[in-house]
């Protein structure tokens, strides 16, 4: 289908346009990495200095429950590979789940499970649906699209 | 976020581009493909990729995709990419967090909100329910569609 052409998505100084917004893209993502973690401080960060920490409310996100050590105590693990116990009660059989939930942190490394919590059930099930969408999408896209590396952009086929 | 599928699948009641409807679909998954995809490979990463899953990062995604295509069809590939990622992103906004909702308004402001109708896992549940409401909706489309052109092909006769 032929169209004209806005001059903001003309090839006229086409480098200049991916370039810009790719730059712009990219200080925002450096700025989200610096000021995202002070924003959200992770238990990890308090094990840093335990004492100073001792009795400070956080949010645990996204933690896998790794193991049960009795009936009301657990270790999670978060993301980087950080390890902590929590004490608190949770539906039993869930290891390998990921848990977010409100702490209250106790010198020198421990956690009180606060309300609200919440486990995500059947991530893995998300994660290959996701897959599905994903592969059914790129098939989609690719039966009417090619790409034509030596000008740099998608065509269609004939 | 609920998963992909979901918001493919529920991206059908919305609107269905006439023209260069791939692109549409592919704008349903674009704020995950730039703010969460790299998360299953690293991790860590998950605040440097944050803004790809803003309105403004997906914006700046869309804008430098669309250079992908060729000149004459770059408005309406845009056009179709947003209006996919609009509608990922107002699904999204419907979720329920015990963190911080998504970042609308970054990088202006931290300060987020969010309408908390169901928790990101449980999207996975409605997706058999999905499935039969596209199917039947394809369905009526088409014999809808049928029903239309018969009466196209009936009343040209008639002239």
């Amino acid at each position: 289908m032929q169209q004209s052409v806005p001059a903001f998505l003309s090839d006229r100084h086409r480098w200049l346009k991916i370039g810009l917004p790719a730059a712009l893209l990219l200080a925002m993502c450096i700025y989200s990495a610096i000021a995202g973690p002070k924003l959200l401080p992770s238990f990890a960060d308090y094990l840093k200095d335990p004492g100073r920490f001792d009795g400070t409310r956080l949010i645990v996100q996204f933690t896998q429950i790794k193991q049960y050590n009795g009936p009301d105590r657990f270790i999670v693990q978060d993301i980087r590979g950080n390890r902590i116990e929590v004490e608190g009660k949770v539906a039993p059989g869930q290891e390998g789940s990921f848990i977010s939930f409100d702490a209250v942190f106790r010198s020198p490394g421990r956690l009180i499970l606060g309300e609200p919590w919440h486990i995500y059930a059947r991530d893995t099930l998300k994660l290959v649906v996701s897959a599905v969408a994903l592969i059914g999408v790129a098939v989609f896209f690719l039966l009417r699209f090619r790409f034509n590396l030596r000008r740099f952009r998608f065509e269609e086929r004939r | 976020m609920p998963d992909l599928l979901t918001h493919v699948l529920a991206g059908h009641f919305i609107t269905r581009p006439k023209s260069y409807r791939e692109l549409y679909f592919v704008g349903l998954i674009l704020p995950d493909l730039l703010g969460r995809l790299p998360m299953v490979f690293y991790k860590n990463s998950y605040w440097f990729i944050n803004p790809g899953h803003t309105p403004i990062g997906t914006l700046l995604g869309a804008y430098m995709v669309t250079f992908l295509f060729e000149a004459p069809i770059r408005k309406t590939v845009f056009r179709n990419l947003l209006l996919g990622a609009a509608f990922h992103l107002f699904l999204d906004l419907l979720q329920r967090h015990i963190t911080d909702a998504y970042y609308w308004f970054f990088p202006f402001t931290w300060r987020t909100f969010e309408v908390p109708l169901f928790w990101p896992d449980q999207s996975v549940d409605a997706l058999p329910y999905l499935l039969v409401a596209v199917g039947l909706f394809h369905l009526l489309h088409r014999r809808l569609g049928r029903g239309r052109r018969l009466r196209m092909a009936q009343s040209e006769n008639q002239r």
